[in-house]
């Protein structure tokens, strides 16, 4: 069976897998990024509660249905915090992303996967991943921890000996870590990232307009009219939300101060993650992070201004990657690639 | 450990001919506003020294291109000016793995329906190469085997009381005790499902007449239509057959088995075979027979109602849901 695996392996390619919460990324050897999809399943339960199920959609349309759906189905995001909350169906999605990747082949894919996981969690949730990927056909799993990823797939020079800091913020999680000589020297995951942003948004609009807004409303808000520190113009947004007083759904306008004031409780949790990172960084790397800078990573990185934020509470340069959001699938990718030339002792893979 | 070596062969030529006019670009803006390098450097948290590196494009004392990209986008958004275009002159950080590829999204494929193709495709290929072990392999091994093991197989014919069947070729007797025989092993369940399988593999293993078993004849075909019809394609293998001569010793058991609710039932006859094995249905009658001694199981004493060679059994000290496990003799 290993040497059939084997064979099929030749027709199926590489693949460095992004298993985020927020969205999932898939970088293909040669390829680039081929798949960029939201991590959200919709399930169809036909006949009452205990009737079959089956997948109604996976990625962008399911995303569509959030918040959205009739009794019989229900979008869900099988991963929160970053790890796995719901085995079957994150398999469910990733067999979907793989056969997406490799479609048009005629062979079933069997590629060597590689997957990056928060640097905070839990043997029992890496193992949940490793499998959760081994049921969806790929043929070997790898995992490497998130900040490293992001520092390759933005380009820092991880193999130097000084210190590089990296501050990847996705959905669910924030990883900041200090590397150098290619391993962590340093790292912490706090579980604040673009959902806990959301949330706060969510919570301040019903505090001060006692109206209620979904999830992707929020999301809209953060991406349009949200900002991590005060600029100079004042961005607004018409929002329609279910007036909680009322009943009915009412529209109102926000603008960005107000936002920035709603995400300040998720900021300062970020920022203090940093604060610690280096008050914890052994000083000879320290010294380097201060003179070269932090470097931002991940989807909620593309949060206005959260650069200058960091830059003015930690007084250092902070720096955003180019294409934050798929730094943690390209620098898989990398790695794949760095493994295949020198071995796989580059990086602490854990195969 | 690899972006090292791109940007050593990479950025020096980039450097001198692309970016030559971003550092001078950044320092005329600004001396026009007037702010010194000193002032630039506190805001961005960066060394004076940086700040004119950048301004005079000096790789050498510049680190790694991602914050080199970072210090030119802080630095053109501090003198008010068009990030993107400044930057478009570097090369990205990391080259190469920037390129997305979309897909349409229309282009789902159905979750379930991906991979069922080849499962099924790979099951049926089994299943048929498995056939045709069976068909074709299994049978001559069979008779390599059971020929050499019994060589007087044709001596077999003492079990006759049933006349032997008119077949128009070999050997009749041999055939029809063998053929009775071997009965119970193959049709034993005399169950009114016949197993549909059966009469698929002919010529090897010979698909002996019907129960050759006395009334009632509603449940068995008639003993004396079939056997023509039955029997003519086995013929040819008849003869290598063995006769099982075990069988031939004492007087058959005639079980009849009512069943007023569902049970599991498994009757083994003196060899070991299955007569009637399975979970069988509320209602259902069967009829079988073997050579003692019969080893019963009944998953459901009292829902069986059973009659040995015409006379009732009594299964009345089983509670209702108890398994029976006897033998009879």
């Amino acid at each position: 069976m290993l040497g059939f695996k084997r064979l099929v392996g030749i027709f199926s390619e590489d693949l460095s897998i992004d298993l985020g919460t927020a969205n999932t990324l898939i970088y293909v050897r040669g390829r680039g990024i081929v798949l960029n999809e939201p991590s959200v399943v919709a399930i169809r339960q036909d006949r009452g509660p205990g009737g079959p199920k089956s997948i109604a959609a996976v990625g962008i349309e399911a995303k569509r249905m959030l918040g959205r759906t009739p009794g019989n189905i229900t979008a869900i995001r099988p991963l929160k915090d970053g790890v796995i909350a719901d085995f079957t169906v994150t398999e469910k999605m990733l067999q979907h992303f793989i056969h997406k990747v490799h479609e048009g082949r005629f062979f079933r894919p069997s590629p060597r996967v590689l997957i990056c996981v928060p640097c905070g969690s839990t043997q029992v949730e890496r193992r949940a991943i490793k499998e959760s990927a081994a049921g969806a056909g790929a043929r070997e799993v790898y995992l490497i921890e998130e900040p490293m990823a992001a520092a390759i797939g933005a380009g820092m020079p991880v193999d130097e000996a000084s210190g590089s800091m990296v501050l990847d913020i996705g959905g669910g999680t924030s990883e900041v870590a200090v590397i150098s000589l290619n391993g962590i020297v340093y790292s912490s995951s706090v579980r604040i990232g673009g959902d806990r942003f959301d949330e706060a948004i969510i919570n301040y609009v019903r505090r001060n307009y006692g109206t209620l807004i979904g999830e992707s409303t929020a999301e809209r808000i953060k991406h349009e009219i949200g900002s991590a520190y005060p600029g100079n113009e004042v961005k607004e947004l018409e929002v329609k939300g279910r007036n909680l007083a009322q009943g009915v759904p009412r529209s109102f306008t926000l603008n960005s101060n107000e936002i920035l004031e709603a995400l300040q409780e998720p900021l300062s949790g970020i920022v203090s993650a940093v604060k610690t990172a280096l008050e914890q960084t052994p000083p000879e790397l320290g010294a380097d992070v201060a003179e070269r800078g932090i470097v931002l990573t991940g989807g909620s990185a593309l949060l206005r201004d959260l650069d200058r934020l960091l830059m003015e509470e930690t007084g250092l340069p902070v720096v955003v990657a180019d294409d934050p959001l798929t730094c943690v699938a390209r620098g898989g990718g990398r790695a794949l690639e760095m493994m295949d030339e020198r071995g796989g002792d580059v990086f602490s893979l854990e195969g | 450990m690899t972006e090292t070596p791109e940007s050593t062969e990479s950025e020096p030529t980039a450097t001198t001919a692309d970016t030559a006019g971003v550092g001078a670009r950044l320092r005329e803006v600004r001396e026009h506003k007037g702010i010194s390098p000193a002032e630039v450097a506190a805001q961005l948290h960066l060394n004076e020294q940086t700040i004119v590196a950048l301004e005079q494009d000096d790789r050498s004392r510049l680190p790694a291109p991602i914050y080199v990209r970072g210090y030119v986008r802080a630095y053109a958004r501090l003198l008010g000016l068009d990030e993107e275009e400044l930057l478009a002159r570097y090369q990205p950080a990391e080259s190469p793995e920037l390129r997305t590829v979309g897909m349409p999204p229309q282009a789902q494929p159905a979750l379930r329906s991906a991979r069922m193709p080849w499962r099924l495709l790979g099951t049926l290929v089994l299943l048929v190469a498995l056939a045709g072990l069976a068909v074709f392999v299994l049978p001559g091994l069979w008779e390599r085997f059971t020929t050499a093991g019994d060589p007087e197989a044709s001596t077999a014919g003492e079990v006759s009381d049933l006349e032997p069947l008119p077949v128009p070729s070999g050997s009749p007797r041999s055939e029809a005790g063998d053929s009775r025989v071997r009965l119970p092993a193959l049709t034993a369940p005399s169950d009114p499902r016949p197993a549909p399988g059966t009469p698929g593999r002919p010529e090897s293993m010979p698909e002996p007449p019907p129960v050759p078993e006395p009334p009632p004849a509603s449940e068995s075909p008639p003993v004396a239509e079939s056997p023509p019809a039955a029997s003519a394609p086995v013929a040819p293998a008849r003869p290598e057959v063995p006769p099982a001569p075990a069988e031939a010793g004492p007087q058959q058991l005639q079980l009849r088995l009512q069943l007023s609710q569902d049970s599991w039932i498994s009757i083994r006859n003196a060899a070991g075979e299955r007569l009637l094995v399975g979970l069988y249905q509320a209602g259902s009658e069967h009829r079988i027979s073997g050579r003692p001694p019969l080893q019963v199981v009944l998953g459901n004493a009292a829902g069986v109602e059973l009659t040995v060679d015409g006379e009732p059994y009594s299964l009345s000290g089983y509670d209702p849901g108890s398994v029976a496990r006897f033998t009879l003799e």
